[in-house]
């Protein structure tokens, strides 16, 4: 198995190859027991928009692609060269379509963001690595069609993923809107966990896999609203959990954020499913927010930690590496 | 026999004839081949024969080459297109809940939509293996009839 400080001093020598590397955030938590058996590599919210003014990525700064190419170019020779080694996850907004075409495109609205000459290793890295794919928010679009390149892979674009029997990934963004009147978040997260779970590109539209499942339309509506290409909220104040931390944690600094009980609520749900076979989180690895933090929650009846991996807006370059007992962002910085 | 040798042989030209008795029109000078047996600049056509690579631009492997060789060669990809989603008859879907699978699992294959004012050209690609060239497996082409 997979040490935790071998498997970062391992990507570090490959990133250093590309003149980066990587360094500590206070986001570390480490467990009592073994929860990485495989180790994962976690790339946060790009929000890869045209290339020009007002790509929160490229930040006009011509090193951020460099930059992210380095770090897809070491999880692609880390894969290789040790095959069957880790997984790799990109946690949703890889595209930012609501800023590039203000919609929600049925029809395939993504050139000006897939041709940008910028980022044309990035999008060949992602092809050969293959790398599976959160939808966010800003790239709700992917529901309906997926990026040229990756358009024969549906089944690596989902609104949630296990990692592991204790592991699950989804974006974030779930738990930003209201639950519809007369419903509780409990019922509703049970409507998004089957929806998260279940829904695959290419299956069928996501509007007549919403109506099939039979929600009512209240309901129905909401999912459609809850998943959809949208703006973020604002940022939101973190202060740290002075609390003892959680029983099964022998490390790691907490912060109180916001939704942490719906987000361990909606993982919980989908394990509740038939078809996730017995697993359960114990923890949840999220985007969406762009700040590296995490928190706890024991609302399902036992401790869930919620790891949220950052972004690469702006000068944030975030990663977040998992292997053996712990959990941990990184900033991605010149060597 | 290779696993290319399989796939329908597919030429497309860019050059088109304009109306007589003006000049020839041509969008990019060249004629493009896309078949089993290579990818490149054809040689010019003649006495009905079909075309070939022309052999000073042969790639070095035949019929793999790298994709940015296939867009120097076909133009501008689309800024907007049709929708390569919606609901898929033959798409089987995995189970609900998956895991990310272990280790990397390259596209297979990749479809590119090249764009003109009037023409549209749906290119299929297959993978050379686990390499990051590419062979042509189809080839489409959508022209506006107004």
């Amino acid at each position: 198995m997979a040490n935790f400080n071998d498997t970062v001093a391992a990507f570090n020598a490959l990133l250093a190859a590309s003149g980066y590397l990587l360094r500590a955030t206070s986001t570390r938590v480490t467990f009592k027991s073994v929860l990485f058996g495989t180790p994962i590599f976690a790339l946060p919210d790009m929000h890869l928009c045209d290339g020009g003014a007002g790509d929160i990525f490229f930040n006009d700064n011509p090193d951020k692609p460099r930059k992210l190419q380095a770090v897809m170019q070491s999880m692609f020779t880390y894969m290789t060269s040790q095959p069957m080694s880790a997984r790799a996850l990109q946690l949703g907004d890889w595209f930012d379509i609501w800023r590039v075409t203000g919609q929600n495109p049925q029809h395939m609205t993504y050139g000006a963001i897939q041709n940008a000459v910028a980022y044309q290793s990035i999008l060949d890295l992602d092809a050969r690595i293959g790398l599976a794919h959160l939808i966010g928010n800003h790239d709700a679009g992917f529901l309906n069609s997926l990026p040229d390149r990756r358009a024969t892979q549906p089944h690596l674009f989902r609104s949630g993923f296990w990692l592991g029997s204790s592991v699950y990934a989804l974006h974030g963004h779930q738990t930003d809107i209201v639950p519809p009147i007369g419903s509780s978040f409990d019922e509703a997260a049970v409507a998004l966990a089957t929806t998260i779970a279940g829904f695959i590109p290419g299956v069928a539209t996501f509007e007549s896999y919403v109506d099939r499942l039979g929600f009512g339309s209240g309901l129905a509506r909401w999912l459609l609203d809850s998943l959809s290409v949208r703006e973020d909220p604002g940022p939101q104040a973190r202060p740290s959990d002075r609390s003892p931390p959680p029983p099964n944690v022998r490390s790691g600094q907490f912060v109180v954020r916001e939704n942490v009980d719906h987000l361990a609520t909606i993982a919980h749900q989908v394990g509740e499913l038939p078809d996730s076979g017995g697993r359960s989180a114990d923890v949840v690895i999220v985007g969406h927010s762009h700040t590296p933090s995490a928190s706890w929650t024991d609302v399902t009846g036992k401790p869930v930690v919620v790891v949220d991996a950052g972004a690469w807006v702006y000068d944030q370059a975030n990663l977040l590496i998992a292997a053996e007992d712990t959990i941990a962002v990184f900033d991605v910085a010149r060597a | 026999m290779g696993r290319n040798a399989c796939l329908p042989s597919v030429f497309v030209t860019l050059t088109v004839v304009a109306c007589c008795p003006g000049p020839i029109r041509q969008l990019s000078g060249h004629w493009v081949l896309a078949s089993p047996g290579g990818v490149g600049i054809a040689a010019p056509p003649s006495a009905g024969a079909p075309l070939g690579v022309a052999s000073s631009r042969a790639p070095a492997q035949p019929g793999c080459v790298p994709r940015s060789e296939i867009d120097r060669q076909f133009g501008k990809t689309c800024a907007r297109h049709e929708s390569e989603g919606g609901a898929q008859l033959s798409f089987e879907p995995p189970p609900m809940t998956d895991d990310v699978p272990i280790g990397i699992t390259p596209t297979p294959g990749e479809p590119i939509w090249y764009c003109d004012k009037h023409t549209v050209v749906r290119v299929v690609l297959q993978r050379c293996g686990t390499s990051d060239t590419f062979g042509v497996s189809q080839i489409a082409v959508a022209i506006d009839k107004e």
